[in-house]
């Protein structure tokens, strides 16, 4: 009798105390229109014809949303996608399992809490390539390629987004519609940004600035499911 | 019984004497730190790390050029007779290398606080090519080929692996033990001495016309300020404004401590004084008004001959010769010289 009263116990505690969760993924697809990119091979537009080299940006705190509230945060979720790295083009994330959600926001970059916090490791590690070392600070996202009207030095084009103070706090949040049974792939189209800039007038931002932030926007909102 | 006793003995003596450590290096006249302990906690292992790497020239590109060419620890941890930084393959950098002591009680680093933390500031002279040119890869490459270095993580951090994050926490804890707070004005302020009749007139003018910047017990506010100095055209140093790019912070720089002054001369930004009556003067007859002075220097600052005499006399009660001759602060020969 005790025993069993003991084994009801550990199990009741364990229900409370360990909620079961289960892996949620989402596929990072980055794309030119509908064509997904491949590093350094040619891409058309109306406009212009490009070469990407370095497609690179942070995701992070990933979190669900239901019907406008917030049902899950993700802690300590920092994301690393990198174009050169088909292994990094996957967010996984740990969740309760039968969470009721309707969309998923993310980071798109690093947080100024995060980026005033000192050294980190990981995705985070300052030798990942994502991080200045002129002034503290993660560069969220990288950009850079040839394009055949880029007037700057072998028509070389390269964007360095970052910055996490006012008034140039380049970090921008995403928000999309997704059904947490659908087969979840989040796309990012590099044409619709290319399409938005000229890169006769501004081929190169590389250091925290109103430019940056404004181009950060345009990022932002060119994802989609 | 017994073994739990003894236990419980162990686990306290381990815990109280951490905590002995922590105080014992932390001037009970000092306010609290700014520095984030619980996120790399004070180590003798890491320390001893953080302080080979220090006095390692092998950071540099060429192994020419160690953190400590331009924080020597006879001159505060600045570069005495040297108006700026020098670096690898002779360059000369635009700046005077600041001195390096209290730093637990700073939270953004470098004349235009463009490092917000003390664990990444390294990266910027690592980096800089004018300064020792090498990339942070490049150096943890370096290290994990070095048999001392393998050794010296080992111990530190229990892995074989040097990574950045582990060096730059090393590199950090070395620089937080270097505490200035043993000077002739620390000992008043415990009781311990008594100022002069000249020192003590030089206080009281110094509370009535520097305080509100050089803030006591450290000397600074750590805060950023336009201290009316012309503009040198050969450098055009704009300062924290280059940085935030606000116009409220053009030609803003970071406060300097007024602590070991006699040591870490040549003074500001840009190491334009040689002597400290000259920058006295400056304060005195040399402020240009430029659109962002400080608000502290809109009203001039009058001093006699006399007054300036007794305001020297008070400042070098701020050499703290116990943190200058500090042995545990040394090039550690005795790793560095295998």
């Amino acid at each position: 009798m005790k025993h069993s009263i003991l084994i009801f116990l550990f199990v009741f505690i364990g229900k409370v105390c360990f909620v079961q969760n289960e892996i949620v993924s989402i596929d990072i697809q980055v794309n030119f229109g509908n064509q997904k990119i491949n590093l350094n091979q040619w891409y058309e537009s109306e406009k212009d014809t490009f070469s990407f080299e370095t497609v690179k940006f942070f995701i992070s705190n990933l979190q669900f949303v239901n019907e406008d509230s917030l049902v899950y945060s993700c802690s300590n979720s920092y994301y690393l996608i990198d174009l050169e790295d088909s292994n990094s083009l996957q967010v996984s994330a740990s969740i309760p399992s039968n969470l009721n959600y309707s969309s998923i926001k993310f980071n798109l970059g690093i947080d100024s809490v995060t980026n005033t916090s000192g050294a980190m490791g990981g995705v985070l590690d300052p030798t990942n390539g994502m991080y200045w070392t002129w002034q503290s600070g993660y560069i969220n996202f990288k950009l850079e390629g040839v394009s055949k009207k880029c007037t700057a030095r072998k028509n070389y084009f390269q964007f360095h987004l970052g910055g996490y103070s006012f008034p140039n706090n380049a970090l921008q949040s995403v928000e999309l519609n997704i059904s947490p049974k659908a087969n979840n792939i989040v796309y990012l189209d590099i044409e619709s940004i290319m399409n938005r800039m000229d890169l006769t007038v501004k081929s190169s931002i590389m250091s925290p600035n109103g430019n940056a932030v404004e181009l950060s926007k345009k990022i932002a909102n060119s994802f989609k499911l | 019984m017994n073994k739990t006793l003894v236990f419980i003995v162990i686990i306290s003596c381990f815990a109280f004497g951490f905590c002995l450590k922590l105080d014992s290096i932390f001037p009970e006249h000092f306010p609290s730190t700014s520095y984030n302990f619980t996120n790399n906690p004070l180590d003798s292992s890491v320390i001893q790390l953080g302080r080979t790497l220090f006095y390692d020239p092998l950071l540099s590109k060429d192994g020419t050029i160690s953190c400590a060419s331009c924080h020597s620890a006879y001159n505060g941890f600045a570069h005495t007779d040297h108006d700026l930084s020098h670096g690898i393959n002779d360059s000369i950098g635009t700046r005077n290398a600041p001195a390096l002591f209290n730093l637990a009680w700073q939270s953004s680093f470098m004349w235009d606080g463009a490092s917000n933390h003390l664990d990444v500031q390294a990266l910027a002279p690592l980096n800089h090519a004018g300064e020792m040119g090498e990339t942070t890869l490049n150096v943890i490459d370096k290290l994990n080929n070095s048999e001392v270095y393998k050794m010296l993580f080992a111990k530190a951090f229990n892995t074989n692996k040097a990574t950045a994050p582990l060096m730059l926490k090393a590199l950090a804890q070395f620089q937080l033990t270097l505490i200035s707070s043993n000077s002739k004005y620390d000992k008043v302020m415990t009781s311990e001495m008594e100022f002069t009749e000249m020192e003590n007139k030089g206080y009281q003018l110094f509370k009535k016309q520097c305080n509100s910047c050089h803030t006591e017990p450290l000397f600074s506010s750590y805060q950023f300020a336009n201290n009316g100095l012309p503009m040198d055209s050969s450098l055009m140093d704009y300062g924290k404004g280059a940085i935030t790019l606000i116009s409220e912070d053009s030609m803003t720089f970071k406060i300097p401590s007024l602590r070991n002054l006699s040591y870490t001369y040549p003074y500001m930004h840009d190491g334009r004084f040689k002597k400290l009556n000259e920058v006295i003067n400056h304060y005195t007859n040399g402020i240009e008004a430029t659109e962002h002075l400080s608000e502290e220097l809109k009203t001039p600052i009058k001093l006699s001959s006399n007054q300036k005499v007794e305001l020297i006399a008070f400042l070098k009660t701020l050499n703290d010769n116990s943190f200058i001759f500090n042995p545990d602060n040394k090039y550690p020969k005795e790793i560095l010289n295998q």
